[in-house]
C-alpha cells in the first residue's frame, strides 16, 4: 500500500512544473555554488603553498643576524585550507588566513579574505551550503503544502481514506516522496562537493577517511533539517484550512525561521556578548601585562629566571648558581618577558575566544525558535571552517611561536655570552628552527563541538514527526 | 463605492484583525532593533575613535616632553637614547562618523576605521591586529534599519498586496464588490496604495524614531542625508509596491501571484547580489594577501642584509645630508626606515593591483545595480551612512599617503640619525580624512535609481492597461 501512495506522489511531482522548476533552479544555484567555491578554495590552496614555501625560504636566507632580530623577522603561520571549505566556506573569510609568530606579541591571524571580497557579498553570498540551508527548504515548502490540504479541498482525501488507506500511512507515504527528493538533492550536492574536495585534500592535514567522516556528519546533519522541515510542512499541510492558507503560513515561516532569525541571532548575541574593539583588546592586554610581571629582582621574576636557565642548560641549577652562570643576560631577560607576555596574551586571547564561546551559547538558546540556526553550526563545525577551528589554528601557532622564539633566545643565552646584544649568529641557526607542521582538528574534535547542535536538530526532527502524526492523524483533519 | 468605503473596508479587513497586527508589530520591532544595532556599532566606532586619539596624544606628550628635555639639557638629559627621533612619531588617524552612521552598517564592522601611522609599520602592516569582530555576525551581515528594509519591506508589502483583487476573485466576490459601483482598476489601485501607504507611514515612522534617538550628532546635522535616505526608502518601496501590482493585474489566484512574488524577491534580494558578487570576484580576482606579505618579507630581509648599499644610494639621492656620527640614536632606527621605505616601494605595484580590481569590479557590480533595487539601494545606503567600503579604501588610501609624505618630510632626519627640533614638532602634520563630496558619492549610483524609477512607471503603466481587460462578469 505504502508503495502505491509513494508511487502516486512521485508521478503527482513529475506533473507539477513548478516544483521540477524549482527543483532545476537548486540544481543550477548548487552547481553554481559548487564551482565557484571550489575555485575559490583551490586558488586559495595554491596562494597558501606558495607562501608557505617562500616564507620558510625568506627565513633560511637571513645570514648572519642577532637571533632575536629573527625573532621579530621570525615566521608566518599559514592556516591549511579546509577540503569541505568549497561546500561551507562557513566563518573562515570573516577570521585571518596567517598569523605572524612574533617575539613577544601573539598576534591575531590577519588578512580575512571577506575584506577584499566585493561589498555586495555582504548583502548576500552564495555557497553549497547556503543554496543547502536557504533555497531547498523552498523546494520543501513549495513541493509538500499542498500534500493534504489540496487532497482536501479536492475531495480526493476523503476517496483515499474510504479506500482504506490509513491516514499515517498516507502521511507517511507523502513525507518519504518529500523527504526523498530533498534528501536526493542533499545526497548528490554532499557526494559531489566530497568528491571535489579530494582534489585539495594533500597537504591540508585531513586524511581521506576524516573527509568522508566529515562529508557522512554533513549528510547526517542536513537529513535531519529536511526530516523537520518536511514534518513541519506537512502538518501545517494537515492542519489549515486549505492549500492558500498552507502555503502563506510555510512562507511565513521560511522568511521567520530561514531567513530572519539566523541573523537576529547572530546581531543579538553580538549585542549581548559584544566582540572586543582592536583599541581596548590592546590596552587591556598591556595593561595585564604590565600588572601582571613580575619586577626584576623580585622572587617570582628570580623562580622564572631559574626556570628560564634550567631549560636552556638542560640541567637543574644548584643553589646560587643562577646568578653567576655564564649566559647571556640581555637574552634570559627576553625569554623570561616571553613568558610572562606569553600568559597575559594567553588571558586575552582565552577570552576572546570565550566570548565567541558564549555568543555560540546564545545563538544555540534561539535555534529552540530556528533549527537553521543550529544546522549552521553544525555545517560550518564538520566542514572544518567554524570559530572552533580556528581555535584550534591559533593555539597550535602560538605553541609554534613559543618554540621558535625560545630556540632563538637561548641560542643567544648560551652562545652570546658576554656579547650582549651584539651577538649574532649564523645561517645553521634558522636551519634549527623547528617547523610549523599543523595537524588540523579531527573530526573526532568537530563532533564534540558540534554535538549539542546535532542534538538540537535531533529534537526538532522528532518533534517535528511526533507532532505530524500525533496532530495530523486525527480524523478532524477531514473538516 | 466611495474611496473613504474602501478604506474603511480594507482597514477591517486587512488590518484590523491580530495577525496583520502582529507582523505590522514584528516588522516595526525589527526595524527598531535593526535600528538600535546601528547605533550601538556606531557609538562603539566612535569611542574606539576617541580612545584611539586619546593613547596617541598621551604618547604624542610623551616624546614632546623628551624632546623639550633634550634640547634643554642636551646629551647631558636624562632620556632615552633615541630621543627627538623623528621615526617615533605616531599618527592618530580615523575615518569620521557621518551623521547617518547608525542608519547602515556597512562594511565599517569589517574594514579599518581607526590606526596608528607609523613609520615602523610598513604599509602591509599599516593596518594590522585589528581582527576581532565576531566572525559569525559579520558573515550574516551586520544588521541595521537599511538591512532590515532591503529584506523586509518588500517581503511585508508581498503580503499584505499580492491579494489585492486576487482574494475576492478566489472567493468568487470580485464582481459582487464592483457592482457596488465602481471598477477593478479603480478598486485595485484604491486597495493597493492604502496597504502600501499603511506599511510606509510604519516604515518612515520607525525611521524617525531612530533618527531622534540616534542622538549623536544634532538633529538638524542628520536631516540632510535622512531626507534622501527615506526618498531612497521612497523609490525602493514604490518598485516594489509597482511590481506586485504588475503581477497581480494578471488577475491569478492568490497563490500564483504569491509564489511569482516571492520568487522574484528572492531572485532580486538574495540571487542576484550573490551571483554578481561571485562573477565580479571571479573575473577580477585581487592579488592574494598571502603573496603580498612574501614580497614583503622578502624585500625586507633582502633590505636588511643590504642596509649599508641602501643607506648609500640614499646618501647619493640626499648629497646635501651629514650623518651625525656622534648620535646616541641607534642605528635600527635608520635602518629600520630604509626598510619600511624599501618595502613600500617594492610592493607598491601590488597594491596598485589591488586597487585596480577594485575598480573593474565596480564596474561589474554596476551592471547589477541596474538588475536589483537592492543592490542599488544597498550601495546608496551605505554611501550615506559614510560605511561603503569605497570610503573605507579611500581612508587606507589617504593613510598611505600621509605616511609617505611624512617619510618624505622626516626621512633625512631619521637617516642622518638627527634628533628633530622643536620647530620640526611643531610643524608635525595631523592627519585629516578628505571626504568625497556626498553629491559626488551619490551621483555614482543615481544611474540605476532613475532607472528604477522609470520602469516603475512602465510597471503601473502595463498594470493599469492589463487591469482593463479584467471583466468584473467573469467573477
Amino acid at each position: 500500500m505504502i508503495g502505491t501512495i509513494i508511487q502516486k506522489e512521485l508521478t503527482e511531482f513529475r506533473r507539477d512544473g513548478r516544483a521540477i522548476g524549482l527543483l532545476g533552479i537548486v540544481g543550477l544555484l548548487l552547481l553554481l555554488g559548487l564551482m565557484t567555491g571550489f575555485a575559490n578554495e583551490s586558488a586559495r590552496k595554491q596562494n597558501v603553498q606558495k607562501a608557505m614555501a617562500d616564507d620558510a625560504a625568506v627565513f633560511l636566507e637571513q645570514g648572519i643576524k642577532n637571533p632575536h632580530a629573527a625573532a621579530h623577522f621570525s615566521r608566518m603561520a599559514h592556516k591549511p585550507v579546509a577540503p569541505l571549505a568549497a561546500f561551507d566556506p562557513g566563518v573562515a573569510s570573516y577570521l585571518g588566513q596567517v598569523i605572524w609568530m612574533e617575539a613577544h606579541y601573539r598576534n591575531p591571524a590577519m588578512f580575512r579574505r571577506a575584506e577584499d571580497a566585493p561589498e555586495l557579498s555582504r548583502l548576500e553570498n552564495f555557497s553549497v551550503a547556503g543554496v543547502l540551508t536557504l533555497i531547498l527548504p523552498l523546494l520543501v515548502v513549495l513541493v509538500g503544502y499542498g500534500s493534504i490540504a489540496s487532497e482536501r479541498e479536492r475531495g480526493t482525501l476523503r476517496q483515499l481514506l474510504g479506500a482504506g488507506i490509513s491516514l499515517p500511512r498516507l502521511l507517511l507515504g507523502k513525507f518519504l516522496v518529500i523527504a526523498g527528493v530533498a534528501f536526493t538533492v542533499l545526497f548528490s550536492a554532499v557526494l559531489v562537493a566530497t568528491l571535489f574536495s579530494l582534489q585539495t585534500l594533500s597537504e591540508s592535514g585531513y586524511s581521506l577517511f576524516d573527509l568522508l567522516l566529515r562529508g557522512g556528519s554533513l549528510l547526517l546533519g542536513y537529513g535531519l533539517y529536511i526530516v523537520c522541515l518536511t514534518a513541519i510542512t506537512l502538518l501545517v499541510s494537515t492542519l489549515v484550512s486549505s492549500a492558500r492558507s498552507a502555503l502563506l503560513v510555510m512562507l511565513g515561516v521560511w522568511v521567520v525561521a530561514v531567513v530572519g532569525l539566523p541573523r537576529l541571532s547572530a546581531s543579538i548575541a553580538e549585542q549581548v556578548y559584544p566582540s572586543p574593539d582592536a583599541v581596548k583588546f590592546w590596552q587591556e592586554t598591556r595593561a595585564s601585562l604590565q600588572a601582571n610581571s613580575p619586577p626584576p629582582g623580585s622572587e617570582d621574576y628570580t623562580m622564572l629566571e631559574r626556570q628560564v636557565v634550567e631549560r636552556a642548560l638542560g640541567r637543574e641549577l644548584r643553589e646560587g648558581e643562577l646568578q653567576e652562570v655564564a649566559i647571556n643576560r640581555g637574552a634570559l631577560m627576553l625569554e623570561v618577558s616571553e613568558l610572562t607576555g606569553a600568559k597575559a596574551y594567553n588571558a586575552a586571547f582565552d577570552e576572546l575566544f570565550a566570548n565567541y564561546d558564549r555568543q555560540r551559547h546564545l545563538r544555540r538558546l534561539l535555534s529552540v525558535l530556528s533549527p537553521t540556526i543550529a544546522l549552521q553550526h553544525l555545517s560550518r563545525t564538520y566542514a572544518g571552517t567554524d570559530v572552533s577551528a580556528h581555535e584550534h589554528f591559533s593555539l597550535a601557532a602560538e605553541e609554534q611561536r613559543n618554540n621558535i622564539v625560545r630556540v632563538l633566545n637561548e641560542d643567544m643565552m648560551i652562545n652570546g655570552v658576554g656579547q650582549s646584544f651584539g651577538y649574532v649568529a649564523s645561517e645553521d641557526l634558522w636551519d634549527s628552527v623547528p617547523i610549523f607542521e599543523y595537524r588540523p582538528a579531527s573530526v573526532a574534535y568537530a563532533w564534540g563541538e558540534s554535538l549539542v547542535d546535532l542534538l538540537v536538530l535531533l529534537l526538532w526532527g522528532v518533534l517535528a514527526i511526533a507532532a505530524l502524526f500525533r496532530f495530523g492523524s486525527t480524523r478532524s483533519v477531514l473538516r | 463605492m466611495k474611496t473613504l468605503n474602501v478604506i474603511g473596508y480594507e482597514w477591517k479587513l486587512q488590518f484590523g484583525n491580530g495577525a496583520s497586527a502582529l507582523l505590522m508589530l514584528i516588522f516595526a520591532a525589527v526595524l527598531i532593533y535593526g535600528g538600535l544595532t546601528g547605533k550601538a556599532a556606531r557609538d562603539v566606532r566612535s569611542a574606539a575613535i576617541s580612545a584611539h586619539h586619546e593613547a596617541l596624544s598621551v604618547e604624542r606628550e610623551d616624546w614632546l616632553r623628551n624632546l623639550n628635555e633634550l634640547e634643554r639639557l642636551g646629551p647631558a638629559a636624562n632620556v632615552p637614547p633615541d630621543t627627538g627621533s623623528a621615526m617615533h612619531v605616531v599618527f592618530a588617524s580615523s575615518l569620521p562618523q557621518m551623521p547617518l552612521a547608525d542608519f547602515a552598517v556597512g562594511q565599517s564592522d569589517l574594514l579599518p576605521y581607526v590606526g596608528e601611522i607609523s613609520l615602523w609599520n610598513p604599509d602591509i602592516r599599516l593596518f594590522s591586529k585589528y581582527e576581532f569582530a565576531n566572525p559569525v555576525a559579520l558573515a550574516l551581515g551586520g544588521f541595521d534599519i537599511s538591512r532590515a528594509i532591503i529584506l523586509f519591506l518588500p517581503l511585508l508589502l508581498v503580503v499584505f498586496c499580492f491579494d489585492v483583487i486576487a482574494a475576492d476573485r478566489d472567493a468568487r466576490r470580485l464582481g459582487l464588490a464592483v457592482v457596488q459601483g465602481g471598477s477593478i482598476r479603480g478598486l485595485f489601485w484604491q486597495r493597493l496604495l492604502f496597504r502600501g501607504a499603511l506599511v510606509l507611514i510604519l516604515t518612515l515612522f520607525c525611521a524617525l524614531l531612530m533618527l531622534v534617538f540616534g542622538q549623536q550628532p544634532a538633529l538638524i546635522e542628520r536631516l540632510p542625508a535622512f531626507g534622501l535616505w527615506v526618498l531612497l526608502v521612497l523609490a525602493y518601496a514604490l518598485f516594489w509596491l509597482l511590481l506586485i501590482a504588475f503581477v497581480a493585474s494578471f488577475n491569478r489566484s492568490g497563490v500564483f501571484n504569491m509564489l511569482s512574488l516571492l520568487g522574484l524577491w528572492a531572485g532580486l534580494t538574495l540571487v542576484i547580489p550573490a551571483a554578481g558578487s561571485a562573477l565580479a570576484e571571479a573575473l577580477y580576482p585581487t592579488p592574494s594577501r598571502l603573496a603580498y606579505l612574501a614580497e614583503a618579507r622578502e624585500v625586507e630581509n633582502e633590505t636588511r642584509l643590504q642596509v649599508a648599499e641602501v643607506a648609500n644610494e640614499f646618501m647619493m639621492d640626499h648629497p646635501e645630508l651629514l650623518v651625525n656620527q656622534s648620535s646616541r640614536i641607534p642605528s635600527y632606527v635608520k635602518s629600520s626606515y630604509l626598510v619600511t621605505s624599501k618595502v613600500d616601494e617594492a610592493t607598491r605595484p601590488i597594491v596598485d593591483e589591488f586597487d585596480d580590481a577594485l575598480a573593474s569590479r565596480e564596474q561589474v557590480l554596476g551592471v547589477f545595480r541596474f538588475l536589483s533595487p537592492a543592490v542599488a539601494v544597498h550601495g546608496l545606503f551605505n554611501e550615506l551612512a559614510g560605511t561603503s567600503a569605497e570610503r573605507h579604501q579611500q581612508y587606507l588610501n589617504q593613510a598611505r599617503q600621509f605616511k609617505a609624505d611624512y617619510a618624505e618630510m622626516a626621512g633625512t632626519n631619521i637617516v642622518a640619525m638627527m634628533p628633530v627640533d622643536s620647530e620640526f614638532s611643531q610643524a608635525l602634520p595631523r592627519f585629516q580624512f578628505a571626504d568625497e563630496p556626498l553629491g559626488s558619492r551619490m551621483g555614482r549610483g543615481l544611474g540605476p535609481i532613475v532607472v528604477l524609477l522609470m520602469l516603475c512607471v512602465v510597471l503601473a503603466f502595463t498594470a493599469h492597461r492589463q487591469l482593463r481587460a479584467a471583466s468584473p462578469l467573469d467573477y
